[in-house]
This record gives structure tokens, C-alpha cells and sequence, in this order.
């Protein structure tokens, strides 16, 4: 045992560190302090001193890149050389600047180099005045929200949810019964630092199912060696009655580093315009999070383990087929637990590992998630009880061929397991599933020009001996598309295709789903779905005005869909999934910046998305989102006082209706929403206080994919937002 | 270091706050073209909710007179969540 203490003081306290040092300046040369500096990949972020400048005090792996950033001044991105004594840098003022990627985590290219439909988002959980992480995703142009009331949302891509959205958190898949229009994300903004998005088909990257993208989770960054933060986030939103507090402490030394999280969050019955409360739609939601991080010159290792525990009352409910929106809401506002509630537990334990040979990368991620997931009508027992558990082993190696061309080859697999409470009544059948993928990929960066070429073999084993069912699913995918730079212009262009087996709940469903009030059949014989997208991406950047035009157009053959029958079993109406020959989703997605000459300080910015979905007997899909105009005007005031405002923002957000639906659905109404916010803060940074209003003029609306929508059961009325983020 | 111990402390006492709450009052559902008529059949706990609930259970009553409604004796399933539209 001395031995192992032995050993572990030696490997956590020996310090070599490079302690090259850098200063960061504005145009003028003035220094600029509390400037942000991300070292990626490591994940640490430090800050410049009052005289601009930082301290490495850390070895970095080779093709190292520094992220210089600062409110106000144009994000700049590094590439570390250890020969260079000291790092200067200086800091253009910002004008204009849409996307937020500088280096992807998902395929580490910088964003200049980028050729596929990536976007990022900055999560930040105390200047946000989003009513949950779903709702500040859509931010991002064809971005949507599913909902079934304010506590269960999924996140909807160019019209396609569920098991088309493929979800990763540090590199782990996460496997949450997503199939379920009922199922949501599972998991609050609790220590995430930023999300990239890939829209369309990311099967090259991701494997089976990612049909409409994928979600890239990537977690808050740690601090340097030497320095410790403990954070308190503290949230109440008036509406909901819903409180939500988080606390966050963070320490490094040397080449060790821990962040740990622990959250805890309630919410009453949701107020409606009308004052009344959607009763039921009550939720709170725990969850403990830690984050060990330890690296070398060539090895970067992190440990990650996160604990999400929800329960969620499911609202609508009523022994009536037909029930009156009076039965369903109620005059006063509740959060006890009721019934029908469904109650979530989720860990994820995930190890990634990567190592640096000269110029050649070898990462290798192991990663393991549990799921429970239990539905209750009843108190005293379930009626459903499953839980799925997943291993993934994830490996990959970039190879340098030359300064211009990188290699990346590897593979993915992963082994789930999808078992029922044997107490309980079964919706979808125990059953394992085998993947394995194996890929290649080639980036080709020469002068403006970028390429990507890769391909892909994926394999799927499904089993499921309870309902002696066994089948075997593989594909070939492919993507390429190239990215030319041309003065302030940019284009990029891509074509991917990828396929989606059909999942066990499409294949072997037999019983009711009861937070749906469906019964629910599958059927064995559906075959994979396989859609081929064009992604064209034109942007144009001046000093003070910016866009980027996006079209697109999505194919799929064999798409799977849940269709409506005209009969009942045990008192609920019949689902059948079915296959349609083909559909066809097409739209366009803008992004307009706007930032005037005489006034530095405000920026304008509207968010456009245009789609619909048809079949190829020209009838319109169903829960297609309606049109979306999103404009956002934010001002940012130059106060150096000690506690000032810092931040005024005022977002309109247009729906247009939806009048394209397919047979059995209904349309709905355009509506327009106003939200505002006002952020102060301290001059050190270290007290935060953001005064907000959701839906400031109290408009009665029922978003169209609300899955409420079918009752008029409206969404939110006015809420006011109170969040304080204390830093000490 | 005393700062990285704060948040396991506290997510340690979250976990240990856990309420739970074993008597809940049921009811059984008679339906109408009118819509649901409920009649209050009492509060239960522990094992008498558990028998309650089981899936094979039907509770009895008599004649029930609810406001201007009357529902039938007969044997009917007993239901143990509330519903909107109450005062509580």
C-alpha cells in the first residue's frame, strides 16, 4: 500500500512545466486585462493579469492551440510553438462575428478549416435567459424544441428528433430511451461549456442514427495549476415557481485538475396566460457531476463520471378520451409529487485518453451509461421499468501524412442492453444490440482551399430472444465537401449520406405507451432508413455587417413513421409504425449580424429558419416545425464602475403558422414573443445578476411541436427570471 | 482543496433529504357522456394502497349520489393520483 502512495505522490506532484509566458494587447498596444486564454485540447482556461499578461504554467501537448478571447474584441486563435519565447497577441475590436467555433471538439479542425455544417453555441448558465438548455439550443438556426410542458423537452433538428439526433457528452454516446416523444434530454446546462451541432447526416463521424446530426456536448473548462473557484448559481423563475441551484468548485495543481458540480432544481405547475396552471407539469431534477483531468507533454487523460436524477410529473392526463382544457389545469399552483410521474436516473462514467506521437494522435475513449427509466400511474408499482445500459469503446489515430493532409482512421463500438422490470408490463421487449464502425477520413487544408473525403462501415446486431427476434443491419456512408475562402466571402459546400436501423421500439412494440395514452405495435420487418444530404453554406463578413445563407436538402428512403389507425385497444388509440418510400426535407437557414459604425456597442442579429417535409406522395410530414424569425438586440454598456450593467438584450421570436400537415394533425397559429434581460456585474467578475422576462407581453400560444398541442393546452405566460452567480 | 470538498458535502446531504409519503386518498372514475365523475373512496397506505392498486383489483360500492349525478353500485378500478381542476 506505501508502494501505491508511493507511486501516486510521485506521479501527481513531479513538476516540469514549460513556464513560457505571453501578453495580450489591443490594437494600440495597450494591455488588456481579465482577456480569456482556452488551452486546447487540455481544457483549461486562464485569465490575463492586469497588465495582460499569462502564465503557462503547464506542458502542452504539440499542435497546441491557445484561444485568446475578450467581451468586446475578436476571438483569436493560436497555434502554440514552444520555440517562441514569448506570446504576443493582440486583440482587433469585435464587430461582427456569428458562428462561436474557433477549434471543434468534434473533428479539431479550426473553424477557418471547416468544411462540414458545424455550428457552436456558448453555454454559459449565468447571462442566459433561456428557460432550460433545450430552449437556449435554438438559438442555433433549425434548431426547434419538442415539449410535453416545461419539464420534458427533446431537441429537434431540421424537422428530425428522437433516435435520428444522435447526443454525445465528452465523447460519450448517450443512450437515454430517446426513442419516446415523452423522453427528453435528460440533463441540465450543469458544467457544460459550449455545444457543437453537426445538421444533417453525421454518420461518418457518429455512426448508426445520426440521420438528422449530432448533438456535442463539451464540458466546462478547468482552471490553471495553481488556482481554485467555487461558484454558486442560484435561479428562480417566476412562472413555475421553479428554483434551481448550482454550485461548481474547481481546483488544478500541477498537472492535476478537478471540477465537481452538484445541482438541485424544482418546479411548480406552469402559469398559463389565463392564470390558471397546467396541472401535473410539475418537476425537479438532482444531479452531481466530477471532472479529473491529468496531462503530460503527450498525454492528456480525463475522467469523467455525471449522476442525473429526475422526476417529472407528465400533465394531461385524465380518464376522459376527450378531456376539456378545464379538467386539465387547475387555480392553484402545486409541486408535490403527483401521479402519472416518470422518474429518470441516468449515470455516465466515461475515460478519454489521448496521446501525442510527434506529429500523430492516438485517442482512445472507453465510456459506460446507465439508464432507469420507470413510469408510474400507479404509486405503488411501475408500469414501465427498463433500463439500458451501454459500453463504447471509441478509438481513433490522425496521422500526419504532410503539413496539409491528416489521416484520421479508427472505429467505434459499443454493446447495449435494453432489460425490463419483469414486474411490470412491457412497451418494448428485452434486447442487446452489437455495433461496430470503423471509418476514414482525409483533411486536405491547402492555401484557402479545404477538403474532406471520408467513408464508413457500420454493423448492427439486434436481439431480442423474448420475442425470438434476430437481425443483422450494415451500411456503407459517405461524406465529402470542400470550403474555399476568398477575401470576406466563404463557401462551403458538403454531401453526406447516411442510414438509421430501425430501433426495437419501431421493430417490436406491443403495448400501450402510457405518458403518450397510445398503444403503440412495431413492426419486425421494417428495413433501415437512408437519407443523403446537400449542405451549402455561403458567408460574407464585413466590419459591420455579416450573413450566412444555408440551404439544404435532406433524401431519406424507408423513412419510419408512427401512424394513427382508426381503432382502439385497451381504451387508447392504435399506433402502427409504418415506412413511407421516401421523403424529402428542404429549407434554408440565415444568420444576419448586424453592428452600426456610430454605435459600437449594439449589435443586431436576426435568425431565420425555413423548412417543410414531404413525402413522395406529396403529402406533408407530421410534427414538421413552423417557420422561425428570431431577432436579437443587444446592447453592451462600457461602465467601469464597481457593479454596473453590463448587458441589456431583447429578443423577438416570430412562428410563423403551420399550415403544412400531414393527414390526422392539426395546424397552428403564427405568434410572436418578447423577452428581455438586463446582466449586471461587479468589475471583478465575481458577483453576476441577471433580471429577465420571458414572454413579456403575456401571449396565449401553442408552439406546433408542443405535444400538448392536441389538448390547446397553451404554453408559458409571462415569467419573470431572477439568476445570481456568485464567485469566490 | 477545501473548496473542491464543499460540493460532494452538499450533493452528500441533497441525497439524504429524500421525503416519502405513503397514504395518498383514491378514488374510483365513473364515466359520463358528461364527462368523469369521481367518488371519493378514502385514504390508504402502505400495504392497503399496494392492494388498491394491483392491476386486478376492482373496488366496490354502493349507489353513490355525487352532486347531481348518481353512480351505480358495481365494482370499479380504484385510481390514487389527483386531477387538475381541484382544490387542494
Amino acid at each position: 500500500m506505501k508502494n501505491i502512495i508511493l507511486i501516486l505522490f510521485c506521479l501527481f506532484s513531479v513538476v516540469s512545466f514549460a513556464q513560457q509566458k505571453g501578453v495580450v494587447t489591443n490594437v494600440e498596444k495597450e494591455p488588456l486585462a481579465m482577456a480569456e486564454v482556452y488551452l486546447y485540447p487540455l481544457g483549461i482556461l486562464t485569465q490575463t493579469d492586469i497588465n495582460g499578461e499569462f502564465n503557462l504554467n503547464i506542458d502542452l501537448p504539440p499542435k497546441s492551440v491557445l484561444v485568446f478571447s475578450k467581451e468586446g474584441y475578436q476571438t483569436f486563435s493560436y497555434q502554440f510553438d514552444s520555440a517562441e519565447p514569448t506570446i504576443s497577441i493582440t486583440l482587433k475590436e469585435l464587430h461582427v462575428e456569428i458562428n462561436e467555433i474557433e477549434v471543434s471538439a468534434i473533428n479539431h479542425q479550426l473553424s477557418s478549416n471547416q468544411v462540414i455544417a458545424l455550428q457552436a453555441l456558448t453555454i454559459n448558465s449565468f447571462n442566459d435567459n433561456s428557460l432550460n438548455l433545450v430552449d437556449r439550443l435554438t438559438y442555433i438556426p433549425g434548431v426547434y424544441e419538442k415539449s410535453t410542458g416545461t419539464g420534458i423537452n427533446k431537441v429537434t433538428v431540421r424537422g428530425l428528433s428522437g433516435m435520428r439526433l444522435v447526443t454525445y457528452l465528452n465523447g460519450a454516446r448517450l443512450e437515454n430511451q430517446q426513442w419516446g416523444g415523452d423522453h427528453g434530454l435528460g440533463f441540465t446546462d450543469l458544467g457544460i461549456g459550449k455545444v457543437e451541432l453537426i445538421k444533417g447526416p453525421a454518420s461518418i463521424m457518429f455512426g448508426a442514427d445520426a440521420l438528422a446530426g449530432a448533438l456535442y456536448f463539451v464540458d466546462d473548462s478547468y482552471v490553471s495549476s495553481g488556482q481554485s473557484e467555487l461558484k454558486l448559481i442560484s435561479n428562480f423563475e417566476s412562472a413555475l415557481m421553479r428554483y434551481n441551484n448550482q454550485i461548481i468548485s474547481k481546483w488544478a495543481k500541477n498537472k492535476l485538475r478537478m471540477n465537481t458540480y452538484a445541482e438541485y432544481g424544482s418546479a411548480a405547475d406552469y402559469r398559463m396566460p389565463n392564470g390558471n396552471y397546467l396541472f401535473n407539469s410539475r418537476y425537479n431534477n438532482l444531479a452531481i457531476k466530477t471532472a479529473i483531468g491529468y496531462s503530460t507533454s503527450n498525454w492528456i487523460i480525463n475522467l469523467r463520471y455525471q449522476l442525473n436524477s429526475n422526476v417529472m410529473g407528465i400533465p394531461a392526463h385524465s380518464h376522459d378520451a376527450s378531456p376539456t382544457l378545464e379538467q386539465l389545469t387547475s387555480s392553484s399552483q402545486d409541486r408535490y409529487e403527483n401521479r402519472p410521474t416518470q422518474i429518470v436516473n441516468n449515470h455516465i462514467i466515461s475515460l478519454d485518453n489521448t496521446l501525442f506521437f510527434n506529429e500523430n494522435t492516438l485517442k482512445v475513449g472507453l465510456a459506460h451509461s446507465n439508464n432507469k427509466l420507470q413510469e408510474f400511474e400507479k404509486w405503488t408499482r411501475a408500469d414501465y421499468d427498463i433500463e439500458l445500459s451501454s459500453s463504447q469503446l471509441n478509438i481513433s489515430y490522425v496521422k500526419a501524412l504532410n503539413q496539409a493532409l491528416n489521416w484520421t482512421f479508427g472505429s467505434q463500438s459499443a454493446i447495449q442492453n435494453n432489460k425490463n422490470n419483469p414486474t411490470t408490463s412491457q412497451l418494448i421487449p428485452d434486447a442487446k444490440t452489437n455495433d461496430l464502425g470503423v471509418f476514414s477520413n482525409l483533411d486536405y487544408v491547402v492555401n484557402d482551399w479545404s477538403f474532406l473525403f471520408g467513408t464508413r462501415f457500420d454493423y448492427r446486431k439486434i436481439n431480442a430472444e423474448s420475442n425470438s427476434f434476430k437481425n443483422d443491419f450494415n451500411a456503407l456512408s459517405t461524406s465529402l465537401g470542400f470550403s474555399k475562402t476568398f477575401n470576406d466571402h466563404k463557401l462551403k459546400f458538403s454531401y453526406s449520406s447516411a442510414f438509421r436501423t430501425p430501433h426495437i421500439s419501431e421493430l417490436l412494440s406491443d403495448g400501450v405507451h402510457h405518458a403518450t395514452k397510445r398503444y403503440e405495435v412495431g413492426d419486425p420487418n421494417l428495413i433501415e432508413e437512408k437519407g443523403n444530404q446537400l449542405d451549402l453554406t455561403y458567408e460574407w463578413f464585413d466590419e459591420h455587417l455579416g450573413f450566412i445563407v444555408n440551404p439544404f436538402y435532406n433524401n431519406i428512403d424507408d423513412f419510419i413513421i408512427l401512424s394513427p389507425q382508426d381503432s382502439i385497444i385497451n381504451n387508447n388509440p392504435l399506433y402502427v409504425y409504418e415506412q413511407l418510400d421516401n421523403v424529402q426535407l428542404k429549407g434554408i437557414e440565415m444568420n444576419i449580424h448586424y453592428h452600426p459604425h456610430f454605435l459600437h456597442q449594439l449589435h443586431i442579429e436576426e435568425r431565420i429558419s425555413i423548412m417543410e417535409g414531404k413525402s413522395s406522395e406529396d403529402q406533408f410530414l407530421p410534427l414538421m416545425p413552423a417557420n422561425t424569425f428570431q431577432t436579437s438586440i443587444k446592447y453592451y454598456f462600457l461602465n467601469k464602475n464597481i457593479f454596473n450593467c453590463r448587458e441589456a438584450s431583447f429578443d423577438h421570436i416570430y412562428n410563423s403558422s403551420q399550415k403544412k400537415v400531414a393527414n390526422n394533425e392539426s395546424p397552428t397559429d403564427d405568434y410572436s414573443i418578447i423577452n428581455a434581460s438586463l446582466l449586471f456585474g461587479s468589475k471583478s467578475n465575481k458577483i453576476n445578476l441577471l433580471i429577465g422576462v420571458r414572454n413579456l407581453l403575456n401571449v396565449e400560444y401553442i408552439p406546433h411541436l408542443s405535444r400538448l398541442k392536441s389538448y390547446e393546452i397553451p404554453h408559458v405566460g409571462r415569467s419573470y427570471n431572477l439568476k445570481l452567480c456568485l464567485t469566490i | 482543496m477545501k473548496k473542491l470538498l464543499i460540493v460532494p458535502a452538499l450533493a452528500l446531504f441533497m441525497f439524504s433529504c429524500s421525503d416519502s409519503d405513503d397514504c395518498h386518498e383514491c378514488h374510483v372514475a365513473y364515466m359520463t357522456d358528461a364527462g368523469e365523475i369521481e367518488v371519493e373512496i378514502g385514504e390508504f397506505c402502505g400495504t392497503a394502497l399496494e392492494e388498491v392498486e394491483a392491476p386486478d383489483y376492482l373496488h366496490t360500492i354502493e349507489e353513490t349520489v355525487v352532486g347531481n349525478d348518481t353512480v351505480p353500485a358495481g365494482s370499479y378500478e380504484v385510481h390514487c393520483e389527483e386531477h387538475g381542476n381541484h382544490d387542494h
